[in-house]
């Protein structure tokens, strides 16, 4: 596939950015003729934010230097990639490059009140994440009470959100949050 | 101020002034909050309808409210979402743990 634009942002490493990430959203829309482009807009703002946040919290490695967010527009879909220095998603006390045994292997990275974030092994340096959903209709809003947690609906908002979202490791160079948005153009 | 407190029929009513309600003031908004819960106000409601915008932090911070005040047997409740809002309340699933409501009124009433 060809790639046919590229923005790139650099954000100081301060949450009091956050909104300036959101907003990026704007810059990035008018370059797609897609269809419920306000949706759209809503979905990818949500995951900038998540996915900044994600980044200067999970990373504090990364509070030392600009956080780079490269945009790759095609006409039929939209990859953001989030890079940071820090050492990546931890399974099972290794993290990335993982031992060669857990290609092909899925790991549960977190859970919500409505179902879990899992990992899927690809590579020794790539993680493709998934959402495993519960039918909370099933479940008494009590135990979902019980189940209810601060943290960790973010990275779950983030994939339920876009298409694929991808933990790349490059050894010496850090870690790529990978997410991609498939995008209904107007006919 | 991002948010403001306000006390009616003994339930405590938090208005959101902000478009969005994120991770810049959720830490103290859940200090605040909490603080107020342990300090009596067992029952709450958070009034949203100036909010068009939310993140899983601000989220959070509603959970932790929630679950304070069912510890004190109170309840938490979400009164007047704008529509990306709601579609949070609902891509999260948290509607199926909060009562929300339309208006304020409607949610004093329902204590």
């Amino acid at each position: 596939m060809k790639i046919s634009e590229k923005i790139v942002l650099s954000v100081p490493p301060d949450l009091k950015f956050t909104s300036t990430v959101e907003n990026f959203v704007d810059v990035i829309l008018p370059h797609f003729n897609v269809e419920n482009s306000l949706s759209l807009a809503n979905q990818l703002r949500s995951t900038l934010n998540e996915a900044f946040v994600n980044v200067i919290r999970h990373s504090p490695e990364t509070l030392y230097e600009l956080v780079e967010i490269i945009f790759e527009i095609d006409k039929l879909k939209l990859l953001i990639h989030f890079r940071d220095k820090g050492k990546g998603i931890q399974i099972q006390g290794h993290f990335p490059p993982y031992p060669n045994d857990f290609k092909n292997t899925t790991h549960k990275i977190l859970e919500t009140i409505d179902g879990e974030v899992v990992a899927y092994v690809e590579d020794s340096n790539t993680l493709q994440l998934n959402f495993n959903e519960h039918n909370v209709d099933e479940i008494d809003p009590q135990k979902l009470l019980e189940k209810a947690k601060e943290g960790g609906m973010g990275l779950s908002l983030i994939i339920k959100l876009m298409d694929r979202v991808r933990f790349v490791f490059e050894t010496g160079k850090g870690n790529c949050l990978e997410i991609t948005k498939i995008l209904e153009t107007e006919r | 101020m991002s948010y403001s407190f306000n006390v009616e029929k003994e339930i405590l009513i938090v208005k959101i002034e902000e478009k969005r309600a994120t991770i810049e003031f959720s830490g103290t908004l859940k200090d605040d909050l909490l603080k107020k819960i342990e300090q009596g106000n067992s029952n709450v409601i958070i009034d949203l309808s100036a909010t068009e915008f939310v993140d899983s932090s601000f989220l959070g911070t509603l959970v932790a409210g929630l679950k304070k005040t069912a510890i004190k047997s109170g309840d938490l409740k979400i009164v007047d979402l704008q529509e990306p809002v709601r579609a949070m309340f609902e891509l999260t699933r948290l509607y199926k743990i909060f009562e929300i409501f339309d208006t304020v009124e409607d949610a004093l009433n329902s204590f």
